[in-house]
């Protein structure tokens, strides 16, 4: 807390003392003034940018929870799945952004779909890690006491995993936020991420970075909630 | 004999590698009756262990056949408990629940079996336990626990692969007295690995002796000492000579060529 403000009131001091221009870095204290008198304007922009990046995220956690589970029960799917999966991670996603605008318009979907396909795989293969990296004696326990192969999976293969699970979430939930904000770069009229084009535009640097802060504290939020979600869900490590 | 409640005949175990074959058990044939607690005593490698998880099903011999109260066994099986060298328990969850996973693995109720599981755990003195969780207690507390769920479902043996390895010596005489007291509550049939001669001489009705890799009963020894056993009973010059037998018996296995050359056979 102190490094920070440290840092804000060194940045406040160099800004003044160097006489830098407001366009190329303005004072923190004019982008706080900013937030606060375009607050109508930043939360009318946080909104779609709010839902669209849940939904991406919640889309990518969900499928690829569910895909990380298939590959780690059947063989066959992961034969299958794993090249083509592999093949896809090489692609740099956010160079298909105006492909998928091409695809699905310039309206939401394109957006929440990018958001989705960036934070995808991380899901899938996280949860699949963790599957698979159950203590293979905790496994044994439960095979000796006639436990069967979906037993196994449900009673000591998924809480296992629960911890990359949630590894697996909080580096999706960041890669979402940047899936929205780059197809907002792309091509978009609403969302902070559109705020943040027009303002280039226009030279506005201080509500720039406004809305940046405020992306900034989206996704500090949602990772804050997966954490709580984590404390919750978590609860049995031994402490280090 | 005739009333075996577990019944090991030619039983090897071979396990292919890069550089031939490895034996990992010889020829061998035992029979335990019920309510006896026998001890697999042998040095480290010598596939005593091997042979417990072959007994609890979840490892098939190479030769030879098993069978428990009659039955050949083919796979893990619902009349047996077993207790690792690790405790093992689910570290998400209480110990009550740990104890009752036997239970609701072969769709048992919990609730019918929940007094059970407390009266075991009062057995061991854990009742004041029940709803922590494994990271809360001890080695020894946790292996305690191990045991009460490896009789949570009534098994007619109870396989234990040296449980008491991992503590320290003090905690370790504590739980032989305890299982010792379990034991005379419930007269469960035991087969118990173990490297310590002491605790094999301590615990048991019969030691069975292993040679090194590939393991085969190189003697039987009865231990006849009368129960119930206190920690006294060491001092005793009857259990100093069976200690003695046993660790000639241990000595004078020679480590064969297989041991030596890492495995292929002449």
């Amino acid at each position: 807390m102190l490094t920070v403000l440290l840092v804000l009131g060194a940045w406040e001091g160099a800004v003044s003392a160097l006489g830098i221009r407001p366009i190329i870095l303005p004072r923190p204290s004019q982008i706080l003034w900013d937030v606060v008198a375009r607050r109508g304007l930043l939360l009318q922009h946080l909104w779609p940018t709010l839902w669209q990046c849940l939904a991406g995220f919640l889309l990518a956690a969900g499928g690829g929870m569910a895909l990380g589970m298939l590959i780690t029960l059947s063989a066959s799917a992961r034969r299958a799945i794993y090249p083509h999966m592999v093949a896809f991670q090489m692609i740099p996603k956010v160079a298909v952004a105006p492909l998928f605008i091409l695809w699905w318009g310039v309206g939401g979907t394109s957006r929440v779909m990018l958001a989705f396909f960036i934070s995808f795989f991380p899901m899938v293969v996280n949860t699949a890690a963790g599957l698979a990296g159950a203590d293979p004696d905790m496994v044994r326990m439960a095979r000796a006491f006639t436990a069967t192969r979906g037993q196994i999976f449900r009673k000591v293969q998924l809480p296992s995993a629960l911890p990359f699970i949630f590894s697996g979430l909080k580096i999706s939930s960041t890669l979402a936020v940047i899936g929205i904000v780059v197809a907002e770069f792309v091509s978009a009229q609403e969302g902070l991420g559109y705020l943040m084009i027009f303002s280039q535009g226009l030279m506005d640097t201080t509500t720039m970075l406004a809305a940046i802060l405020v992306l900034s504290l989206l996704g500090l939020v949602l990772y804050g909630a997966i954490c709580l979600l984590e404390r919750l869900c978590v609860y049995w490590q031994e402490p280090a | 004999m005739p009333s075996a409640v577990l019944s090991i005949q030619g039983i090897g175990k071979v396990y292919p590698s890069r550089r031939g074959d490895v034996e990992a058990l010889g020829d061998v044939s035992l029979a335990v009756a019920a309510g006896e607690f026998v001890s697999l005593l042998g040095p480290s490698g010598c596939g005593k262990s091997t042979l417990l998880h072959m007994v609890a099903g979840v490892l098939a011999p190479s030769v030879g056949r098993i069978a428990v109260g009659g039955g050949a066994v083919t796979g893990p099986r619902r009349d047996i408990g077993m207790v690792f060298q690790a405790p093992l328990l689910l570290p998400w969850r209480t110990i009550l629940s740990n104890v009752l996973f036997p239970v609701e693995v072969q769709r048992g109720r919990a609730a019918d079996h929940a007094k059970r599981a407390m009266d075991l755990l009062a057995t061991v003195g854990l009742e004041g336990f029940a709803h922590h969780l494994p990271r809360e207690l001890s080695g020894g507390m946790r292996q305690r626990a191990a045991i009460c769920r490896a009789l949570i479902h009534d098994p007619t043996i109870l396989l234990m692969d040296e449980p008491f390895g991992a503590l320290d010596a003090l905690t370790r005489d504590e739980m032989n007295l305890e299982l010792l007291r379990v034991w005379g509550e419930f007269r469960k049939t035991v087969l118990f690995v173990t490297h310590s001669i002491r605790e094999a001489v301590f615990l048991s009705d019969r030691v069975l002796v292993f040679s090194r890799r590939p393991g085969t009963i190189v003697k039987e020894l009865a231990v006849g000492l009368p129960r119930p056993r206190s920690l006294e009973i060491e001092e005793t010059p009857e259990f100093n000579r069976l200690c003695a037998e046993l660790r000639a018996a241990l000595r004078g296995s020679p480590p064969g060529p297989a041991a030596l050359w890492g495995g292929a056979r002449a």
